[in-house]
């Protein structure tokens, strides 16, 4: 047996107008979009009718009249369109699609009203028909009632709920029709006042730079680096590049239309991610909304759109390089970032920009150009790891990129892929770069400092290797690949407590480990300190003097010390204080 | 001069940072930083947004001792913790994230991850927390040891109510979707894609990543190339952004292997990388079982090839033997293999390596 769900009306209406928008302010977002559509079905009937318009009448505070001059609904149209929810005038399929000039879609937007006005009272006629007056009321009932005197067109008249009077104010109004509807190409106007609220450029590829950086100042309050006309098949309005460096984090209020009404001011969905950087004004046609009208639906036309878009902005850079160098540095030096991102996504777009991008490397900011003529190089994917080894690499002369910020890891290594150039990616466990090894004879010489060493560093999963590099005041260097990194930081955990909910996984994890990688502890040959400590012959002193030049080789390198090495160093130390105090020499 | 410690500057310049590796190095170099200002809330947060990293961008276990480090401070300062906005939730979130890795990692006798476990689910009844994500750690225990003990935790996690911390709607459907298509229910696994697939429930960063790797494996292991195809396209478009993304990446290389040799040659040389260092055992199978794949079935017997050096097989002329990497990544993903199966007690893996076998 088939059944009906049964439906509470005054349910579904508050569930549809109080939750389904994220804010009572779209009520007139909605006025709006059905006024343009009414307006759009009578210039279909009547091609040569130009006069179409909307007209906002308010007492303040307390009433609106929300007038447009479209195409009126008769009796039929209203019990079918008013009073249904989920039907619509406008979901007439056309070839199997909704008509592109139509707005709306879903039926249900009249039903926002109910979020600033407890009945929503419709004045309606047809050309050639009669007028009528339709109230509906929130707990789901309506009349409707013949009325004289009706203009063709519709008026929708609202009264304030308690709370809402706000939005019935002039300043209100005039600020929301600029929001949703700006780019609306109906006019829209306040009654008794001759000016158009919604007048923007018809088309912004004909506008000059400057007018479009005023119209912009204007619509967002900033004044931008550049403006980006934007005209493809999806996607047309401006993109403008804002004076002040932003990060991907960071939402920039845009502006997007869906067939000329606000649609979003989010840009996740239609945007790239790399598009941080921009603010943009752009209307879309032949997209998808959502239910709630908030965002786009995903699907090949937006992709299309995306890509349109991205093309637009690297297409205007490109000109820029070409035309105007000197603004494109500019652009760049604001909005490395974001560029980067955009560089390693397209690969004209890296061609074009790697020249003039900055890097960070042991020899200061460096260009793309720079780099190319670099005679060596290595490169380091961590700012901590970078500022360690930048001493090391500076006082030998050699390059270290530090690839650690967004984006410079695939642009260095395509710079190195691209132009064959001598740059390499820098392992910590592959040193050699940076490290000579030592004559035999000095080899020999370090044979009890190293014996004794190793002897020092086995508690700690560490060997000594004696090498020789600058600068020569750094006695040594700790070297620590990712794998001993984890290892070792599980040891400092399990060090510092047992019994936790992790302890035995833990221990089971380091056990699993057959052949435990070590760490390796450099003693830099170069240094005074070093030489000297090959000419002592007492092991047990070379064996604390190691301990606690590991120790600080640790901290200098930032890595945290666990539990066992803080004991080191004061015993260490004490030891060492002792032995000077007793002898004064070895 | 030493400066005055600033969480909020160090944050900000670490949100900068790529996803992966560089965040991680740089969230540990600033967790040491708030350990050694002994600033609780830093020491906290520095923490939780590590294991993030580690879970969503990088190698999971490595959320696992970090996590520890987290538990330890939070019970040692317990009454503090409140006062600093670290809430329970919060807490059983970044157990979640230490926990879970263990069921990649069969070094972890079952006895002590099922005591973790246990311990997880002690600590959901004293918060009144996460007993949905509790029976979701129970799917992980099961879904590489037997499906249908992973089918009733998953149906016990969905009866479960949902709080603060359960898990993303849309992982949940994806999760679903696998385990149906792997029991062989396509009608119930399309049932649970469908409502991602009509914009009713709201996808995350990884939902479409995970549904395309489902059906593409499911496609891959009953032969239909042609059905894989469109999905391998898909997921190489959107599942190759970091390390996280070992196991997406292992899937389209395994398809290319089967009808691109050329593209899963330079997928390969590309990713190869990033198996290195790599602790999630069930991430190195994925991409080892497709190594495999994509050199037992490319169209020559030699192989020009540019690898990192720290590759075992690394040769200097870069010219390598096919049949050679395929025996040695045939070898390489059956060690993993066995080493699951032996931990979970099951024969999943000898049986999901069968359905690669071609």
């Amino acid at each position: 047996m088939d059944f009906r769900f049964q439906v509470n009306l005054g349910g579904i209406l508050d569930v549809l107008s109080n939750h389904l928008y994220k804010s009572p302010d779209v009520f007139l977002r909605e006025l709006l979009q059905n006024g343009v559509d009414a307006i759009t079905l009578r210039q279909k009937h009547s091609p040569r009718w130009k006069d179409g318009k909307i007209t906002i009448s308010l007492e303040p505070g307390r009433r609106m009249r929300f007038r447009d001059n479209g195409a009126g609904l008769d009796e039929e149209g209203i019990h079918r369109f008013l009073a249904v929810i989920g039907e619509s005038s406008k979901t007439k399929l056309v070839n199997g699609k909704i008509p592109e000039d139509y707005i709306g879609r879903f039926g249900i937007g009249l039903l926002a009203c109910f979020m600033v006005s407890d009945t929503i009272e419709v004045h309606t006629r047809p050309a050639g028909g009669a007028g009528h007056v339709w109230i509906g009321r929130a707990d789901g009932t309506y009349t409707l009632e013949p009325l004289e005197n009706c203009p063709e067109g519709t008026s929708v008249l609202l009264t304030a709920k308690p709370g809402a009077e706000d939005y019935f104010q002039a300043d209100t109004v005039r600020e929301l029709v600029q929001y949703y509807g700006l780019a609306l190409p109906v006019p829209v106007y306040l009654s008794g006042d001759s000016e158009r609220l919604n007048a923007i450029p018809e088309s912004f590829a004909e506008v000059s730079r400057s007018q479009l950086l005023a119209f912009g100042e204007w619509l967002f309050g900033d004044e931008f680096l550049d403006a980006v006309p934007i005209q493809t098949p999806h996607v047309s309005g401006v993109a403008y590049i804002l004076p002040y460096r932003t990060g991907a984090s960071v939402k920039t209020g845009h502006r997007i239309y869906l067939k000329q009404m606000l649609l979003t001011e989010k840009g996740d969905t239609l945007l790239p991610s790399w598009a941080f950087f921009l603010r943009c004004f752009l209307n879309t046609r032949g997209l998808r909304p959502t239910a709630s009208r908030e965002d786009f639906y995903e699907d090949q036309e937006l992709e299309m759109a995306r890509v349109e878009f991205a093309k637009a902005i690297g297409d205007y850079l490109a000109e820029l390089s070409r035309d105007d160098p000197e603004r494109l540095q500019k652009i760049v030096n604001v909005h490395a970032d974001a560029i980067k991102a955009m560089a390693v996504w397209d690969n004209d777009l890296f061609l074009l920009f790697i020249d003039y991008l900055p890097f960070e490397t042991s020899e200061g900011t460096m260009t793309g150009a720079a780099l190319k003529k670099a005679k060596f190089g290595a490169w380091v994917n961590s700012v901590p790891k970078f500022k360690q080894l930048r001493p090391v690499f500076m006082a030998q002369g050699k390059l270290l990129i530090c690839t650690g910020y967004v984006s410079d890891q695939e642009l260095i290594s395509k710079l190195a892929h691209t132009f064959s150039l001598p740059l390499e990616p820098l392992h910590e466990d592959q040193m050699d770069l940076v490290l000579d090894m030592p004559s035999a004879a000095e080899e020999d010489a370090a044979f009890s400092l190293l014996q004794a060493a190793d002897r020092g560093l086995q508690d700690f999963d560490c060997r000594a290797e004696l090498r020789r590099f600058l600068p020569a005041d750094l006695p040594t260097l700790y070297a620590i690949s990712d794998d001993v990194a984890f290892l070792r930081q599980i040891q400092t955990i399990q060090d510092s407590s047992r019994g936790g909910i992790f302890t035995n996984a833990l221990d089971s994890l380091l056990s699993s480990v057959e052949a435990r990688p070590l760490a390796t502890l450099y003693l830099n040959q170069n240094s005074p300190l070093i030489r000297r400590l090959t000419k002592t012959r007492n092991a047990s002193l070379l064996q604390s003097i190691v301990r606690v030049l590991y120790v600080q080789a640790l901290m200098a390198g930032g890595h945290p010390l666990r539990g066992g090495e803080m004991k080191v160093i004061n015993q260490e130390l004490l030891r060492l204080v002792e032995f000077a105090g007793g002898t004064g020499k070895e | 001069m030493k400066t005055k410690f600033s969480g909020s500057t160090l944050e900000a310049a670490i949100d900068r940072l790529p996803d992966g590796g560089p965040k991680m190095a740089a969230l540990l170099d600033a967790i040491h930083q708030a350990d050694a200002a002994g600033d609780l809330r830093w020491r906290l947060r520095f923490r939780w947004m590590y294991t993030y990293e580690a879970t969503f961008h990088d190698d999971p276990p490595k959320a696992m001792p970090i996590a520890a480090e987290f538990s330890v401070i939070y019970d040692e300062h317990s009454e503090e913790v409140q006062r600093v906005n670290f809430g329970a939730a919060t807490y059983m979130i970044v157990m979640e994230r230490g926990i879970e890795p263990a069921s990649s990692l069969p070094q972890i006798p079952l006895e002590e991850y099922e005591a973790m476990l246990a311990k997880y689910r002690d600590l959901s009844r004293r918060y009144g927390l996460g007993e949905q994500v509790y029976w979701w750690q129970m799917f992980y225990r099961w879904q590489y040891a037997d499906l249908q003990e992973a089918r009733k935790c998953l149906e016990n996690a969905w009866r479960a109510p949902r709080d603060r911390i359960s898990d993303c709607l849309a992982c949940e459907h994806t999760r679903a979707v696998e385990l149906y298509l792997n029991l062989g229910d396509r009608e119930k696994a399309d049932r649970c894609a469908e409502p991602l697939l009509k914009d009713r429930i709201s996808p995350c960063g990884s939902t479409f990543q995970q549904l395309n790797q489902a059906y593409l494996d499911d496609a891959l292991n009953r032969g239909d190339l042609e059905a894989a195809l469109p999905y391998a396209r898909e997921l190489q478009k959107i599942g190759e952004r970091d390390r996280g993304d070992l196991s997406f990446t292992a899937s389209v290389l395994r398809c290319w292997g089967l009808t691109d040799t050329e593209q899963a040659l330079a997928l390969f040389s590309r990713r190869l990388e990033w198996t290195f260092g790599m602790w999630d055992q069930k991430y190195l199978y994925d991409f080892y079982k497709a190594a495999w794949v994509c050199f037992r079935e490319a169209d020559r017997k030699t192989v020009r090839l540019r690898l990192p050096e720290k590759f075992a097989l690394y040769r200097s002329d870069g010219e390598y033997k096919a049949p050679e990497l395929a025996l040695w990544f045939f070898r390489q993903a059956k060690d993993i293999g066995e080493q699951f199966d032996q931990r979970n007690r099951s024969n999943y893996f000898a049986d999901d390596l069968a359905k690669a076998m071609g």
